[in-house]
């Protein structure tokens, strides 16, 4: 989107119901410092949480610490549950401020850290940026992507319901081999070899379904091509497989990249390094309710794709 | 600067957008927060009624009809016909309309808590707050520790650290960063440690707010 002359920030409203509920919560606390900051806190995962609202994205509101009073004594804790994701902290920042305070406290255990500017009224948020990791107290705005780039980094994180597959709906970005050849001329080459694919791409109505996805390594240059095929099952099994191929005109994969399966726990289920291979293959089955995670690592980086059954 | 002319043209294209990416959920998601954005940055919405409300009822009653349109834009922007006026039209319309009114009921003879007012607010104040506030009966109640709940919560790699350890430390005044450097222990791990600690603890801390 072509944004001309004017940088705008996204602001959006804090309702007189929000800023009740953050005064009535701020209010058990006794040391007068701690009373504001409870307030500010409430506000920055109200503002977050409408916005959420807004844009169709669950939460758990109910979930945030910021209702329980004696963990808002011990700590500097503004969180919001999103669904099936994980927690965000939404830290407030002064206005004209030109950096947000993340505490040591919330260091940990969250997907990322939203900076939300209160106006001096108390009647408007500023959405000025996210940041994935942090590891000082103080980052500066101007360090922080966009918001844009945080509704892209959610939808990555958001796993994948591969029963809706079977429902022929698949999130945004899974496609077939086919539209994936059509958009990127480049991949015909890389599966030429593969009759399997091919035939699958062109019958996606039934069993077989098979969907892939290009999957970027923060490097740059480097990517690769994941496909996850749900084959035929026997009720209530599921026998899927996932392959990775090299894209961009490369017949191998990048000598050191490494393919792992992990369960819910996080346990590695298998694992494989390509060793210049032309694909990595994995085949395994599962059931409704499963949740598995499938991790893509290149040297430093790695991606990981989550999905349940 | 744009002329109004050209901040419509370009509103009108970001409704369609958002209305042509009714499946694309990310790309419709982006849309209407540019689309959003762009509403506030350029001051659409008008205020209706002026002169009828004390400007701080006005304010409140403002704000929550602010609040409805917002949600309504972001939810029903497939509602918005071009065809029948520009976007500005359609948003001071519901606005004028429709939200206002239905918020002065909310807001207008409830009987309203006192917000705390700008002045209030000291925000460089609560920044830096590394700590917690121990007073005395708190402080005591954490070095007595009666049935030796608290220190019998212990960290399973370092069987040195306790939660009442880092209580008393960090009521001291002590940040994360000195107790990480005075455990060896990384900073994350003490603070992930602390706060699974902790609410077991609730009920015990309740009255020492």
């Amino acid at each position: 989107m072509s944004n001309t002359e004017v940088d705008f920030v996204l602001t959006m409203p804090i309702a007189p119901a929000a800023r009740r509920t953050a005064q009535t919560l701020s209010q058990q606390q006794n040391d007068p410092k701690k009373v504001k900051q409870v307030y500010l806190n409430a506000l920055a995962v109200h503002a977050v949480n409408f916005y959420f609202q807004c844009m169709e994205i669950d939460t758990d509101l109910a979930a945030s610490d910021i209702w329980n009073p004696v963990v808002q004594k011990f700590m500097d804790i503004a969180d919001l549950d999103v669904k099936d994701i994980g927690k965000l902290e939404c830290r407030w920042v002064a206005p004209g401020q030109d950096f947000v305070t993340i505490p040591a406290d919330v260091r940990s255990d969250r997907i990322g850290y939203i900076a939300v500017e209160i106006a001096a009224s108390q009647k408007e948020a500023k959405f000025l940026g996210f940041v994935k990791k942090c590891d000082q107290e103080k980052v500066p705005l101007s360090e922080l992507e966009s918001i844009d780039q945080m509704l892209e980094y959610l939808d990555e994180l958001k796993p994948v319901n591969l029963s809706q597959w079977l429902h022929n709906v698949f999130d945004s970005g899974w496609q077939t081999a086919q539209t994936l050849f059509e958009s990127k001329p480049e991949l015909r080459f890389a599966f030429r070899s593969s009759q399997v694919l091919e035939s699958s791409a062109l019958a996606d109505v039934h069993l077989p379904v098979k969907r892939g996805k290009i999957l970027n390594f923060e490097c740059g240059k480097e990517q690769v091509a994941l496909f996850v095929e749900l084959m035929t099952t026997e009720e209530p099994e599921i026998d899927i497989s996932v392959e990775v191929y090299p894209t961009n005109g490369q017949t191998n994969l990048p000598n050191d990249l490494q393919l792992t399966l992990l369960d819910d726990e996080g346990e590695t289920q298998m694992h494989a390094r390509a060793n210049k291979g032309e694909r990595l293959l994995f085949e395994f089955s599962g059931e409704p309710g499963d949740r598995f995670t499938v991790k893509l690592a290149l040297g430093d980086f790695s991606v990981s794709k989550f999905f349940f059954i | 600067m744009s002329t109004n002319d050209e901040i419509d043209g370009k509103l009108l294209r970001l409704a369609i957008a958002a209305q042509d990416h009714k499946h694309n959920i990310l790309e419709r998601r982006k849309v209407l927060t540019e689309l959003v954005t762009q509403i506030e940055g350029f001051r659409i919405v008008g205020r209706p009624r002026p002169n009828e409300f004390p400007p701080d009822i006005y304010e409140e009653i403002y704000a929550e009809a602010k609040q409805d349109l917002m949600l309504c834009i972001f939810t029903k922007i497939d509602t918005y016909n071009p065809s029948k006026g520009k976007v500005r039209q359609w948003l001071n319309f519901l606005m004028n309309k429709r939200f206002f009114n239905e918020a002065i009921p909310k807001i207008v003879g409830r009987k309203n808590s006192i917000l705390y007012t700008e002045m209030q607010i000291k925000w460089e104040e609560y920044l830096k707050n590394d700590s917690y506030e121990a007073g005395t009966a708190l402080r005591e109640m954490i070095e007595e520790d009666a049935d030796d709940a608290l220190k019998s919560v212990v960290m399973t790699r370092n069987p040195q650290i306790n939660f009442q350890v880092l209580l008393l430390k960090r009521g001291d005044g002590m940040s994360w960063q000195q107790l990480s450097e005075e455990f060896g222990v990384k900073l994350p791990t003490l603070t992930s440690f602390y706060r699974r600690s902790l609410p077991q603890f609730i009920p015990r801390f309740r009255e020492y707010l």
